[in-house]
């Protein structure tokens, strides 16, 4: 009886908190979802709005808790369809965390799931659940019990296991420099903004160090807006890893492409300059979807037809995921170093528009080794790692450039970044827009308003969110840097 | 064997202080027992120390230390009605203020406008003692005014002293403290002996003893005394037991500067700092201060030359502080480590005016221990103190503090019950610091005897919240001063609305007066009508501009999005211009005259909407951590027996959190730590896992 009346008081205590509570959501499938079906559940007070603004229904009582509806779920905004699934709901307390639940089931791709999350994140007061919240919120709610929690604990222990080695530390090396970097700049101007919130009348801190703040913070925000504009994220998976075949004239471009659609798709022809536009073709190889684009030959040349072709060449590759490079082995000196030529060539290449391509991965081909001395075949096991040695026209190894292409692609789509949509990136994607949302409140506020605290408040929000994704960043760590920064007295 | 009962003081039977004092019988006479009369009459003022007794009269509360927590202490506790003592080694040093003569400052305003609230004593005083008050921090924003003042020594001293021989339920006795007493079975206080072996038994004792803990003060190389501030005794004894009883202790310093004579100043060559006009009071309860605006004292800023840090650098093997820097504070406590730390040669020195009619003034930023002479050379290099005359050198004052994460949020300790600890002893500096923390160690020790809950403040609640749940988690590596920046809901834990965060809580455990609930309750009423009646006035957002007049935008596009009065009054250019909004509030109910009468309430309804929105925001993780907070861990609870990490398990067992909440809070305890805390905790036999 008093058991029953503890429990009672117990709910109705968490019931007066979780009705103010951040609704949450997450896959509840876990994050390796190449699968038929994956489960989005949404936990929390607001948690069927999502349900109607999803299936753009107008009432709830058209969904009558506990039962299945086959529903198309749109875009809120864009209303875009982004799949056809199956919706149910729980109303609270008789659900799995005792808050109302809405449940998707939607067909188990990554691109649909962060189309999902990309909308769930952008309503008031929803945000991604932590690792175990649903759990730990059953449990809160009394309605977990201890065999239950028992058997949750190992999944959520695999998850925050899995959570920490998908983190900053198992990154490639550039991602992972980037979002540190980003971390110290906005500790820095954080540090900086409270030491002259906190000691700037009494210590003398100087005026300026504020310009100095808002100036560092709009290099942050800009750099952060960019790096989430400048990949096409989540677009990959669904359109395909896009992949450009770059050359000089009559390098052997257009075989090439031929090759890997194994179909005529391209006129093949000895003229240099054949190729005009850039030709698309679609094909999956190892699994993965590509679109391969052969373009015009890269020259310099008066034909304003041709021209148009190369600038084209050279826009296609700029949105490409990965290069592959094009050389007629036969253009290049037997007796001289290869890898340096091969440099020269690229180079002189891409400054025809003056371009470089730094950032894109690139796989150089050097054709028609049919056509040259075999003398130079032994130099070959000198060549950098990314460069192959094939002949198109007699299909010499051509099936080591595949299984090479193959794992580049592969590597481009693990790649945890934002080129790949992985969930546990999308996570990512979703604190680094909050972090650039509250980045640019700061810059707003800290010039309109006299406010200075307003300011510095979506400030320390920014680092918290960028702190989710690389380390939370605790207030001692503010203090060393005032500290170390500023002469500050007793 | 014996269970030792709680008893109540006011119907205080023998039987029951045979069973408590029976450790105590093979010590004592029988006959000194019998002796023992509880009197029921309310007590108030001095008693004396008692010879030739070897048991005094019981009391609920003993305060050991007269300093800034130990009077908020010792009146907190006797506000919540328990009889309380409060001793201390001289009585004419009750409410001294050791060091600079101001109260106050970022952060610090914050932490005295919450022990206003809980109904304490700082603030009040101030009000009435104050020679300058100044906000600070005026052109960042309302959440961040420091409200600070220049306090004349003597006066402030004698307001207090004046308070504490006049509180009922408190009395004050001048002695020294030997030793505490406890129950070494159940690791509990049963009172505290005086150098001359007299026993007072009691239920809760709250060590408030500030640097007088083994205190040393440090004077150049040779010099080396001991002493807690210069010509007092240090409490050696009470060090040793504490130490006894094991818990972990630490050493820290401090330092005060040289105290000039003001008529040997040319404040020619300074730049003047006038106070407010006009001055705002620290108290919820006054509307004005003591003194007129313009007889307000003068504060004066210079800067330290070239020349001193030159005089600074030649003599730094003879400052003790330096030299002995183990593990040296991040920030410069002393002029010497700013100069040995930072490149700038110049750094600011306020002269602070010590009082009304006292002689002396107090350079602020010049704290150092180097040697006599020295000091002296290196205060003429300042401009306008060429020919200054110092009347006392500054020293450095090392002394214990204990590891306050041997303490609980109540203040509590841990290894002993009823055992308190509050102020610089937990490692703390400044007097706002010290008396934040008394005033919490008063209501919990009064608590214990009341058999009430223990009244905690969470980090979302207040500054004081965030201090001990700093020092509880983390522990103090430096002495532990507030900022603003350390507090994660700035925005909401702001210096205004002190009175609406814990003027209730504190009403409701027994702390704050039936005065001050009345005036609060009074002004919650209007302010919460004035908020609904101005949040429901709603108007399409052109007619608002066309009423406001606003200037620009009046004749621009049409926008019919609707907004309330609320929303808008904070904006500019209509914030805190109340001639502007305050028309078109209708006056049906009395409201705009209401508003109108009184300014204070414009103010802060205005102060609320500019925070509203991030304060709304913040609102939702405030109650995820208080409803982690409800989650008590008991003391008893085994880490070992978690399946969690080595490394976990070595951080949740040092610093042995009391809630689920702080144990979140520990750097490195992980989302699955929790999880697997929490499932524990539900396996635990206790009933009481929640704290309602």
């Amino acid at each position: 009886m008093i058991l029953k009346q503890l429990r009672l008081y117990k709910n109705l205590f968490f019931h007066r908190y979780s009705s103010s509570l951040s609704t949450i959501f997450a896959l509840a499938t876990g994050y390796q979802i190449r699968s038929g079906v994956a489960i989005i559940r949404i936990s929390g007070s607001l948690a069927t709005q999502s349900l109607l603004k999803l299936t753009r229904e107008t009432k709830l009582e058209n969904f009558q808790p506990k039962r299945l509806y086959l529903k198309k779920i749109y875009h809120d905004k864009t209303n875009d369809l982004i799949d056809q699934c199956m919706t149910v709901w729980f109303k609270g307390p008789k659900s799995f965390t005792g808050e109302d639940v809405v449940e998707f089931h939607i067909h188990g791709s990554k691109a649909v799931a962060s189309a999902i999350f990309l909308v769930l994140s952008s309503f008031t007061n929803y945000r991604l659940a932590e690792p175990g919240e649903f759990s730990k919120r059953a449990y809160l709610n009394g309605c977990l019990d201890l065999t239950e929690a028992e058997g949750l604990i190992d999944l959520i222990n695999a998850q925050t296991e899995q959570q920490r080695k998908q983190s900053l530390y198992q990154m490639q090396g550039s991602l992972k420099e980037l979002y540190e970097r980003w971390r110290i700049d906005l500790v820095k101007s954080l540090a900086h903004a409270e030491a002259y919130i906190d000691f700037h009348e009494d210590q003398h801190i100087e005026n300026d160090i504020l310009t100095d703040v808002i100036n560092k913070v709009k290099v942050t925000y800009d750099s952060i807006s960019l790096h989430l504009q400048d990949h096409r994220r989540g677009e990959i998976l669904r359109d395909g890893c896009r992949i450009a075949i770059l050359g000089a004239p009559n390098a052997g471009k257009s075989s090439l492409l031929n090759i890997l659609t194994q179909k005529p798709t391209a006129i093949v022809s000895p003229i240099a300059g054949t190729t005009r536009d850039v030709i698309e073709s679609t094909i999956d190889l190892g699994g993965y979807p590509i679109v391969l684009c052969d373009t015009a030959g890269l020259r310099i040349t008066n034909d304003p037809i041709e021209n148009e072709g190369v600038s084209r060449a050279f826009d296609r590759a700029n949105a490409c995921d990965l290069l592959i490079i094009v050389i007629d082995i036969s253009t290049l000196s037997i007796n001289e170093n290869l890898t340096e030529q091969i440099d020269k060539h690229l180079s002189d290449l891409f400054t025809i528009k003056s371009s470089s391509f730094n950032s894109i991965t690139k796989l150089i081909v050097l054709n028609k080794i049919d056509l040259v001395n075999e003398n130079i075949q032994l130099k070959f096991n000198q060549l950098n790692v990314n460069v192959i040695p094939v002949s198109c026209i007699s299909s010499v190894n051509i099936q080591e450039f595949l299984s090479k292409l193959t794992k580049y692609i592969a590597e481009k789509c693990t790649e945890p970044s934002f080129t790949t949509p992985y969930l546990t990136n999308e996570r990512h994607r979703i604190y680094l827009t909050q972090t650039v949302e509250d980045l640019s409140m700061f810059l707003t506020l800290i010039n309109s308003n006299n406010d200075l605290v307003l300011a510095v408040e979506y400030l320390r929000l920014a680092t918290r969110s960028l702190g989710t994704i690389t380390g939370i960043v605790y207030t001692e760590e503010l203090l060393d840097v005032i500290f170390r920064d500023f002469c500050i007295g007793k | 064997m014996f269970k030792i009962q709680r008893y109540n003081l006011r119907s205080f039977h023998l039987p029951n202080l045979i069973t408590t004092t029976h450790r105590w019988l093979t010590t004592f006479s029988y006959d000194s027992l019998l002796k023992l009369k509880v009197d029921s009459t309310p007590i108030q003022g001095i008693v004396k120390q008692p010879i030739n007794c070897s048991i005094f009269q019981p009391y609920d509360v003993v305060v050991v230390g007269g300093g800034h927590a130990g009077c908020e202490a010792a009146h907190a506790s006797a506000r919540m009605g328990v009889r309380t003592l409060m001793i201390t080694h001289k009585i004419e040093t009750i409410g001294e203020m050791s060091c600079n003569p101001s109260f106050g400052g970022i952060g610090k305003g914050h932490l005295m406008r919450e022990i206003d609230a809980l109904d304490g004593l700082c603030g009040h005083l101030c009000d009435k003692t104050g020679v300058h008050y100044k906000v600070l921090n005026r052109s960042k924003g309302r959440a961040v005014w420091g409200y600070r003042a220049q306090i004349d020594r003597k006066l402030y001293k004698q307001a207090m002293q004046n308070e504490i021989l006049n509180t009922s339920n408190l009395h004050v006795m001048a002695a020294a403290v030997r030793d505490i007493v406890i129950d070494k079975e159940q690791l509990r206080i049963t009172g505290i002996t005086l150098d001359n072996h007299t026993l007072i038994p009691c239920q809760s004792v709250i060590i408030t003893t500030g640097t007088f803990l083994r205190g040393c003060i440090n004077l150049g190389m040779d010099e080396q005394k001991p002493a807690g501030r210069i010509n007092d005794q240090p409490s050696i004894d009470l060090a040793k037991s504490i130490e006894e009883l094991e818990f972990r202790m630490g050493r820290l310093k401090t330092g005060t500067p040289a105290r000039l004579e003001t008529k040997t100043i040319n404040f020619s060559k300074t730049i003047v700092h006038q106070g407010d006009n006009p001055p705002l009071p620290f108290s919820f309860l006054n509307k004005h201060v003591w003194i007129k605006p313009e007889e307000q004292l003068n504060c004066h800023l210079t800067m330290t030359t070239a020349e001193l840090a030159d005089i600074v650098r030649r003599n730094v093997h003879l400052s003790r502080h330096v030299s002995q820097d183990a593990r040296s504070p991040r920030y410069c406590p002393s002029i010497e480590s700013k100069i040995l730390r930072f490149k700038n040669q110049t750094h600011p020195v306020w002269l602070e005016p010590e009082g009304l009619d006292s002689e002396l003034t107090y350079p602020q930023g010049l704290s150092c221990t180097l040697p006599i002479d020295v000091q002296l050379r290196m205060l003429r290099t300042i401009p306008s103190l060429e020919n200054v005359n110092m009347v006392r050198p500054g020293y450095g004052v090392e002394y214990d503090y204990i590891d306050p994460r041997e303490v609980k949020p109540s203040l509590e300790t841990k290894r002993i019950t009823n055992l308190f600890f509050a102020g610089q002893i937990n490692g703390t500096t400044g007097y706002e610091e010290a008396a934040g923390q008394g005033i919490i160690a008063g209501i919990n020790s009064a608590c214990k005897v009341l058999n009430k809950p223990m009244f905690t403040i969470s980090r979302g609640e207040g500054y004081i919240g965030v201090m001990i749940d700093d020092l509880t988690l983390h522990g103090a590596s430096e002495p532990y001063r507030m900022f603003t920046a350390r507090s994660e809901y700035r925005v909401s834990l702001r210096a205004d609305n002190a009175d609406l965060r814990l003027t209730q809580a504190g009403y409701d455990i027994g702390c704050v007066s039936e005065k001050r609930y009345n005036q609060f309750q009074t002004f919650k009423t209007n302010y919460n009508r004035a908020k609904e009646c101005l949040q429901n006035i709603k108007k399409p957002v052109h007619i608002w501009r066309h009423l406001l007049n606003s200037p620009s935008e009046s004749n621009t596009y049409r926008d019919d999005t609707l907004k309330s009065l609320y929303s808008l009054v904070h904006q500019a250019p209509y914030m805190m211009d109340n001639g502007k909004w305050l028309p078109l509030v209708p006056d049906d109910e009395g409201i705009r005259s209401m508003l109108l009468s009184d300014n204070d309430l414009c103010e802060r309804l205005c102060l609320d909407a500019v925070y509203e929105y991030l304060t709304i925001r913040q609102k939702n993780e405030i109650d995820e951590v208080k409803r982690d907070e409800a989650f008590i861990i008991p003391d008893t609870f085994d880490y070992q027996k978690l399946q969690i990490s080595n490394e976990a398990k070595q951080k949740l067992g040092e610093v042995r959190p009391t809630t689920l909440g702080s144990a979140s809070r520990i750097p490195g305890v992980t989302p699955a730590t929790i999880f697997c805390l929490l499932r524990a905790l539900k396996k635990e036999p206790q009933s009481s896992l929640l704290n309602i």
